[in-house]
């Protein structure tokens, strides 16, 4: 249908552009008549089929409407040829040709007529035109008196009556309003599957892609890539907004400025060196040091006037938002350096006082998920990918990011109170998914021959494909044959292996006999289990007769369905006075000391958790663990993380004497997520806390009860913590404090970072504020789960 | 990009047959209405310088008067009289023969006329039609008064005889001078002698042409391409014509009257300056003048407009393909609507002035194709120089200035001396007018030679254009 030909188009461009003859004479006279040659394009060749609808995208000047006037027959080309086979209908401006001082209706004629229609044609459709343009009552006026949408529409109108075999569009489509607009796009989707042969150039991507069979992509005056709408709609847009290569973009630029050197100087500043952050510089200076540029690291506070002159790009990981660093960035940026924040999480990065403070001095962001990259490039910031951070949690990040448009669609990250949160609603996700794909599998612990048989047909009746697992002492009559191959038992009941078993399971029903007795021991562990949320089952029925119990379960989110649920109101009475959390915490405490002491004895217990997949464990340290202990949880710790479970770490007031020894800066470094009450840290020695700037999740709640601590804060201690506290983006702090002891004196030093919750007089009340508190965690816990 | 068109069905030789027959009618029209200026070529005797008179005429009197003239065909005798600046009665009537006045035999009356001496004005022309052949070289005059007496009577100028001039006999006696008679008439040509063989030999190449150029099947043909872009852009033109001449008077309470009023007005006021403060002595100066005036407004304004037409479009030649020339084109035929219109002001002014329309008016649309064509080859050159150097406009201001000069418009063209005569022989316009005028002020047919100049001019100017225009089209675009 069309065949462009090696088609080139040169602009001459005199050197003064030459516009009146005594000009023209006097440089032709004086030899002074040069030209500068621009060549559009050079040497394309191209062909559209009958039918085809075929999109021409490009930067501004790559000569897209060039080739479409040339096609058009508006401009010839400097060399090569073109030729099209039928009528051709130019849409590259609308309206040209109009005459503002002739009617609609003499316009409609005048147009037609440029455009190669007929007298009898224009007279015959004419009814059709006015319609389309829905410009009756205005058609025998001047159309100087129009708006400039009726104009549009008139011409639109026009352009369109026609079922031309070839149609020329140049960016069009946004005529008139909404309404109009959806018809015009109708109209031109009609052409379009009518077989008329499509050109079509728009800046909207989106519309290309939609509309498109095949993409002429210009470049430079050639054709870059030509194919698949998709195909080449996806590499231009990587084209246009693209994942910048920290390595390669760094070395363009030292090309650019300075030919002779090569590498160009980075300087990788830190204000930190957690573990993280160590194996973030430490990688970093690797892959600079691999592509060629030399790379050298300082502390920001060791950076001098001699250090801002030699670099040119400064990296800056895990550094503090203190004036001093907001200074050396100002100034850097002042001498036109290059600077880059190092960014592991989105909210890190939010949440980064540098970021806060120099928005407009940064350059960009070295991200390490796709969610930061995502976000970065939504503020405008380039996005570096090469220098990944590859640390454990990071690649699970990154795992996440992979996925994030396909499993995660609807994710909003400013709902999200933390990158683990992320991660945490992507496993759910996930797993989620996986269950779709999967039989039901139904656990029930009951040894209730009956009851379990009632059960097992109930549940067959509504899903034959379901699976149900039994406990492996249970005997079942032989007219539960007809289930075989649905009926599975568990392989032991054994205690350890339990929280495993549960993890695997969609819902259970009912309990094991055991447990059904209140006080046994064994119903107490899956409590335990429970309250601890190592074992996350959406249903779960828990036979119970005590209310509380219940009331306790549901009020927690543990547990979704309880068979009598009728007394929560006189439980929940219960709920606030009774202290029955320090109860529950108190047993956890015992249970899993029992199996801390387990690895001293032959590590069964050990090699069963990492062996683990799913499950979330808990560990706890207490003050009297050995050394020795304590060493090796954390191993067992760190190596459960590792492989991807969520660890729990329980610990009590030995904190504060442990920071003392060697083993406790390993398990700051350890990659566990820390949840403790930290009253009793807090009062401890801050010195010893330095281990907890490698953490972002930390939530300390300071509980003042004695004016001797308040004064303790307030003669320094506290102003120590509260600038390590920049170190942690994520820290929240509060202060409960009672009221005779919070001064306006108390305020100063607080600080804008810390909130302070004043304790009513009753020392009664004092738990109900505290539950207040930890209530408000919950909800965001509760978030979650809802979302799951 | 041409549309794919099947001509191979049209019957190319009925065609040419019909193109045939419609030039056969063109030719027996143009025969009929200028057979004199397409047999004679203009041959006339001058009147010898007047030097006497041969005194009053009066009832009874009766001069002779033998004249030499070779010419094959006599259209007018031209007599010079005095009135002696006083009112005169009765009549004059002048008899030609080609025999001598030996009986008085009616049947060697080869003209006769009798005029109304009360209307004479002093020394004016009394002018005898003839338009007849002749056979011999000597022609007998014959002039007798009735109903004049002394003192009541005209004389006619005379010169002393000659060989050339015998002498005239006045009532028998041989009076030793010779009648003032200026002799006009036309040598039988060689076209005119041959025009009927010229004609059949001209249309059967043109039927030839025709079959050749509309051949059959080959779109690439010129005739082809011709009628293929008369189909295509006809509507086009057709329609930019129409916007053109709507918007000319759009807005204005008196719209296409002025298409009239115009030039009648304008003629109206030159008439007043030159006829009361530049006196000159031109025969009906108002049809003079207004005829020059419309042709030549023609031409600065459609030549103007065509100027202007490739710039004045730019926004739509850099967005829809439709062939360029069409811009300038359908500038001039917008302009040509008014010419066609302004022609009736001229008409009722040749009406008033008492001049005859005769059947040469139906010589005028030639006139016009000629104007026509001449004005849209200017606008191509014009045009394609203006796209280029933008001063063309204003230089054109100041050449249609001199050129209207240039053109005898207001003045005589006697006025310009022999040795320049150059600037009017080259000067197309000049021809153009002279064309219009003939026809209009004397009714006749223009020399053939006029017709050679008309359509020479014509097609010279519209080719040159045409070619630089074609050249240069492509380049439009860029520098719009």
């Amino acid at each position: 249908m069309i065949q462009v030909e090696n088609i080139s188009m040169r602009f001459r461009m005199a050197n003064d552009r030459i516009v009146s003859l005594k000009e023209y004479v006097i440089a032709r006279l004086k030899g002074q008549l040069k030209y500068r040659d621009f060549w559009v394009f050079q040497d394309i060749s191209f062909e559209v089929g009958k039918g085809e609808v075929v999109g021409i995208i490009g930067k501004n000047g790559a000569g897209k409407s060039t080739l479409l006037k040339i096609i058009a027959g508006v401009l010839t080309p400097t060399k090569g040829s073109v030729s099209v086979q039928g009528k051709v209908v130019p849409m590259l401006e609308l309206g040209s040709g109009f005459d503002m001082e002739l009617s609609g209706r003499e316009n409609i004629f005048l147009n037609g007529s440029i455009l190669g229609y007929g007298r009898e044609f224009l007279e015959e459709h004419y009814g059709e035109i006015l319609e389309f343009s829905q410009l009756q009552e205005f058609i025998d006026m001047p159309i100087r008196n129009y708006s400039s949408g009726m104009l549009m529409r008139l011409a639109f109108s026009i352009a369109t009556i026609v079922k031309p075999e070839v149609l020329i569009v140049d960016e069009i489509l946004a005529v008139g309003d909404e309404a109009f607009q959806k018809k015009s796009k109708r109209k031109m989707l009609e052409l379009m599957s009518g077989g008329t042969t499509v050109l079509f150039v728009s800046h909207s991507i989106e519309q290309i892609r939609e509309m498109c069979n095949r993409v002429v992509w210009l470049e430079n005056g050639k054709i870059n890539l030509i194919g698949e709408a998709k195909k080449v709609c996806d590499a231009y847009q990587e084209f246009m907004n693209p994942t910048v290569d920290l390595k390669e973009s760094i070395q363009e630029r030292t090309r650019k400025t300075d030919a002779e050197k090569y590498y160009m100087d980075v300087l990788l500043v830190y204000g930190v060196l957690g573990e993280e952050y160590e194996w973030r510089v430490h990688n970093q200076k690797e892959q600079l040091l691999a592509g060629n540029m030399a790379a050298a690291e300082s502390y920001y506070q060791e950076i001098t006037e001699k250090m801002i002159a030699r670099y040119r790009v400064f990296i800056f990981i895990g550094c503090p938002g203190t004036e001093e660093v907001i200074s050396y960035i100002k100034k850097l940026k002042a001498y036109h350096k290059t600077v880059l924040i190092d960014c592991s999480g989105i909210l890190e990065w939010k949440n980064n006082r540098i970021y806060r403070n120099c928005k407009a001095e940064i350059h960009g962001i070295v991200a390490a998920t796709g969610l930061v990259e995502e976000a970065a490039k939504k503020e405008g910031f380039l996005v570096y990918r090469n220098l990944d951070v590859c640390s454990d949690r990071m690649e699970q990040l990154s795992e996440w990011a992979v996925y994030d448009r396909e499993i995660l669609p609807d994710l909003d990250v400013n709902q999200m109170s933390g990158d683990m949160e992320v991660v945490n609603y992507y496993r759910a996700v996930k797993k989620k998914e996986e269950r779709k794909n999967r039989n039901l599998r139904i656990g029930c612990f009951c040894l209730e021959k009956e009851m379990v048989e009632r059960l097992a047909e109930a549940v067959f009746t509504v899903d034959p494909q379901a699976e149900l697992y039994l406990h492996p002492n249970l005997q079942l009559s032989s007219r539960m044959e007809r289930y075989r191959g649905r009926i599975f038992y568990f392989e032991s009941m054994e205690r350890e292996k339990l929280p495993g078993i549960y993890a695997d399971l969609d819902l259970v029903l009912g309990i094991e006999r055991e447990c059904a007795e209140e006080d046994s021991e064994k119903r107490q562990l899956y409590q335990q289990w429970i309250y601890a949320g190592l074992v996350k089952i959406p249903f779960f029925i828990w036979v119970s007769k005590k209310e509380e119990e219940l009331i306790d379960m549901i009020q927690n989110n543990r547990i979704t369905a309880a068979d009598e649920i009728s007394f929560y109101q006189t439980v929940k009475k219960w709920y606030q006075k009774e202290k029955w959390r320090k109860e529950w915490i108190e047993q956890i405490f015992s249970q899993v000391k029992k199996e801390v002491t387990a690895i001293n004895t032959g590590g069964r217990f050990t090699r069963w958790i990492q062996k683990q997949e799913t499950a979330q464990i808990v560990f706890l340290l207490k003050k009297e663990t050995e050394k020795e202990k304590q060493k090796r949880i954390f191993t067992c710790a760190k190596n459960c993380w590792k492989k991807g479970r969520d660890v729990l770490l329980l610990w009590d007031d030995a904190v504060g004497d442990l920071a003392k020894g060697t083993t406790i800066s390993e398990l700051a470094r350890s990659e566990v997520y820390l949840y403790g009450s930290f009253d009793r840290v807090v009062a401890a020695e801050w010195e010893d806390c330095d281990f907890l700037r490698s953490y972002s999740q930390i939530r300390i709640r300071i509980f003042l009860q004695q004016e001797k601590q308040w004064q303790l804060y307030a003669s320094g201690d506290y102003r120590r913590f509260q600038r390590r506290q920049l170190y942690f983006s994520c820290t929240e702090i509060l202060f409960l404090v009672r009221e005779e002891f919070f001064t306006a004196h108390s305020e100063l030093f607080i600080g804008e970072y810390a909130k302070v919750k004043v304790l009513p007089d009753k020392e009664e009340e004092w738990d109900r504020v505290i539950l207040e508190e930890e209530n408000l965690e919950d909800k965001r816990e509760e978030r979650i789960i809802r979302k799951q | 990009m041409l549309k794919k068109e099947d001509y191979s069905n049209e019957k190319s030789w009925k065609k040419a047959g019909i193109a045939f027959f419609i030039y056969l009618g063109i030719a027996f029209l143009f025969y009929f209405i200028a057979e004199e200026q397409i047999t004679y070529r203009t041959y006339q005797n001058e009147s010898p310088m007047q030097s006497t008179n041969i005194g009053e005429i009066v009832d009874g009197d009766r001069i002779e008067q033998t004249i030499f003239y070779s010419g094959d065909y006599l259209s007018s005798l031209t007599f010079q009289t005095a009135t002696y600046a006083r009112k005169n009665t009765g009549t004059i009537t002048i008899t030609v023969s080609t025999e001598p006045f030996d009986t008085e035999m009616d049947s060697d009356i080869f003209v006769q006329q009798t005029f109304d001496i009360e209307k004479l004005e002093d020394n004016s022309n009394l002018v005898v039609k003839a338009g007849k052949k002749l056979e011999s070289p000597v022609l007998y005059l014959c002039i007798t008064s009735n109903g004049a007496t002394y003192g009541n009577a005209i004389t006619f100028y005379a010169a002393q005889k000659s060989e050339e001039y015998p002498s005239l006999i006045r009532n028998g006696q041989a009076e030793g001078i010779s009648l003032c008679v200026g002799v006009e008439g036309g040598l039988a040509t060689f076209f005119g002698e041959q025009y009927w063989k010229i004609v059949f030999i001209t249309g059967v190449i043109l039927a030839g042409l025709v079959l050749i150029l509309f051949g059959k099947g080959e779109k690439d043909r010129l005739g082809n391409r011709i009628v293929f872009h008369i189909k295509q852009y006809g509507f086009l033109v057709n329609q930019l014509v129409k916007r053109d001449f709507k918007t000319k008077y759009k807005r204005s309470t008196l719209g296409f009257l002025w298409s009239f009023l115009n030039p009648l007005l304008t003629m109206i006021v030159q008439y007043i300056v030159f006829s009361t403060i530049f006196r000159s002595d031109i025969d009906n100066f108002p049809v003079y003048l207004l005829s020059a005036g419309i042709v030549f407004n023609f031409f600065t304004e459609s030549v103007g407009g065509g100027l202007c037409a490739i710039v004045g479009n730019a926004s739509l030649i850099t967005k829809v393909y439709v062939p360029k020339y069409i811009y300038p084109f359908s500038k001039v035929l917008s302009t040509a609507i008014n010419l066609v219109i302004s022609m009736l002001p001229l008409l009722f002014a040749v009406g008033i002035t008492g001049e005859e329309i005769t059947k040469a008016f139906f010589l005028i649309p030639f006139l016009f194709l000629c104007l026509i064509l001449f004005c849209v080859g200017m606008s191509f050159l014009l045009s394609t120089s203006m796209v280029f150097f933008r001063d063309t406009q204003f230089l054109w201001g100041i050449i249609s200035l001199v050129w209207m000069y240039a053109t005898p418009i207001f003045y005589p063209e006697s006025i310009i001396p022999e040795h320049f005569s150059f600037i009017l022989k080259g000067n197309p316009m000049y021809h153009y007018l002279k064309f219009f005028r003939t026809i209009l002020m004397q009714g006749v047919s223009p020399q053939m030679s006029e017709y050679v100049y008309c359509i020479g001019f014509a097609l010279l100017f519209l080719l040159i254009g045409a070619k630089v225009f074609q050249k240069a089209q492509n380049k439009f675009v860029l520098y719009l």
